[in-house]
């Protein structure tokens, strides 16, 4: 056992997801088998690999979304490691308040919630009042160029990129020691693709291990310490793997 | 480095042995211990309840557990015995077979299908509530506003008739229902009025688990809209236990933390509801996703 080795926050071991769909002659597709990754601390592993290789729903695997059908997934979570891929609801929610900010594609909220309340509600998490928690949304908020007349509106009017801007704020007002970012950038126009960078080169320095798909070029050699290439379907094995991981 | 993980511990804490960056890191990292929650003891625990009627069977082997604060939405298609499920759970039926047992502040831990009648009507005044799909069922229609929220109240012996209204105003205001209206019957009552004054109404004694059978059931959509902005603020202000009957899976996402999925009296899927609905497993859990518009 090597001590000088970094905290790892997440280690992934043999993980496979497929989905079968009943309703479409019962189809299996096979997403990914057999995926070993780990992510320290302050580090950032950027998925790479073409459409439909199942890097978002390997992330969405991260944070419990997508239940996979083998291995396991086991996160960091107060002084404990919790496998998300066998953990009970409870737990994965609990894993999800405390240490895991995900950041999707695409902003879904609850319709009729304005946009300061959506940043509030996730940044009044780790124990902070109400009041801190809004300043904290309005900051951040601010700081991805999403003006005051803008936060008590509900997102469904934005702009795309608007959208997006609150969903990343979203998912950095919780200073979650695990981030999971799906595309975070792919709308936005060069300043607030900056800003975005500067967010996540900050969150690392406090020890964050984030997980990212990063199609902009740019934004990835920015961010990104590792690639971590998807296996394509059943064939090529992943560049992190192992080489006497048989396939 | 093997020591980090490992598989065979038991679920669900590994504990670390010596890693000197984990002691800073969970210091820097939350403050907070824990959220509340996860040790808590369970609400309600749910054992291979089952039910038929004329021998046929509309539930069968149920078991789950809930706990404090937590919405479980139970979903299916009509027929499925989602309501018969939640009517034996509110000890409104009997049960055939199974038991559940109730965390009760006042009872202690108990056993609701076996409980005299006394203490299910003691529990359906305080800790428990219980809305229908059709407001006209919970409500007394032919008194006023004021005194249908009041009535919980005064079966507990409350007789300051000022005190009882003030509470009464306080309630209205919660569920946006003008203070004005207090001494109207709530016969004369939109829809939607209505079944926010039946939430009120159970709401008064501050209930720690709330069954719901559709409770947005026949209202129309923008009436529904609030009604579930309410009801999403109520359970957290609140931290109320619910287990919510609906067919509308657009409701039980904006509501539920966890859902289980029913067919012919089964249940078929259970889990964290944005799990059940992003990725169905079972063949009727996927039909009733790819059977809606948007969830």
């Amino acid at each position: 056992m090597t001590t000088t080795m970094a905290l790892l926050r997440i280690r992934v071991q043999g993980l496979g997801k497929s989905f079968v769909l009943h309703h479409q002659g019962g189809v299996r597709i096979n997403v990914f088998q057999d995926l070993d990754l780990q992510v320290a601390a302050g580090e950032c592993l950027a998925l790479a690999g073409a459409s439909g290789t199942g890097k978002s729903s390997l992330l969405r695997s991260l944070y419990g979304n997508y239940k996979p059908d083998m291995g396991s997934i086991f996160v960091l979570h107060e002084n404990a490691y919790i496998d998300l891929a066998s953990a009970p609801p409870r737990w994965i929610q609990h894993v999800r308040r405390g240490t895991i900010a995900y950041v999707s594609q695409f902003l879904r909220v609850i319709p009729r919630v304005s946009a300061v309340d959506i940043v509030t509600e996730a940044a009044q998490f780790n124990g902070r009042s109400r009041d801190l928690a809004r300043q904290t949304a309005q900051a951040i908020l601010s700081r991805l160029n999403i003006g005051p007349h803008l936060w008590s509106l509900a997102p469904k009017t934005f702009s795309g990129g608007e959208q997006q801007r609150v969903n990343i704020a979203r998912g950095f007002a919780r200073e979650c020691p695990v981030l999971l970012l799906d595309e975070p950038t792919a709308s936005l126009d060069a300043e607030n693709r900056d800003v975005v960078i500067r967010m996540i080169l900050e969150a690392k320095a406090t020890g964050t291990a984030v997980v990212g798909i990063f199609h902009d070029e740019q934004v990835r050699s920015a961010v990104a310490d590792r690639i971590f290439t998807m296996p394509g379907q059943a064939d090529a094995p992943g560049k992190e793997r192992s080489p006497d991981c048989v396939c | 480095m093997s020591q980090l993980i490992n598989k065979e511990a038991p679920y669900p804490v590994v504990p670390e042995q010596s890693d000197p960056d984990a002691e800073t890191e969970r210091k820097t990292a939350s403050s907070k211990p824990c959220s509340p929650g996860v040790d808590d003891n369970p609400l309600l625990i749910v054992e291979d309840v089952g039910k038929s009627f004329n021998g046929t069977p509309a539930c069968r082997d149920i078991s789950f557990m809930l706990w404090p604060g937590e919405v479980l939405a139970i979903v299916g298609e009509s027929g499925s015995g989602k309501t018969t499920l939640l009517r034996c759970l509110s000890a409104g039926i009997r049960a055939d077979n199974g038991r559940t047992s109730y965390c009760s502040p006042t009872f202690g831990e108990m056993d609701v299908f076996t409980s005299p009648e006394h203490v299910l009507r003691q529990l359906h005044r305080t800790e428990w509530g219980l809305v229908h799909q059709n407001p006209r069922d919970g409500l007394r229609l032919g008194v006023s506003a004021g005194a249908n929220i009041g009535e919980r109240l005064m079966s507990l012996g409350q007789r300051n008739y000022g005190a009882i209204r003030d509470e009464a105003l306080t309630w209205m205001r919660k569920v946006e229902i003008n203070g004005d209206r207090i001494d109207d019957l709530p016969l004369h009552f939109s829809g939607g009025m209505q079944q926010r004054l039946q939430i009120a109404r159970n709401l008064v004694t501050k209930p720690r688990l709330m069954f719901m059978d559709e409770p947005t059931g026949g209202l129309d959509v923008s009436v529904q809209a609030r009604l579930l902005d309410l009801l999403r603020s109520l359970c957290s202000e609140l931290h109320l236990a619910v287990i919510l009957v609906t067919h509308d899976l657009g409701v039980a996402r904006l509501l539920a933390d966890r859902l289980l999925v029913m067919q012919c009296g089964r249940v078929v899927e259970s889990g964290l509801t944005d799990q059940v609905l992003d990725d169905p497993h079972h063949p009727y859990t996927q039909l009733l996703v790819a059977s809606i518009l948007e969830a």
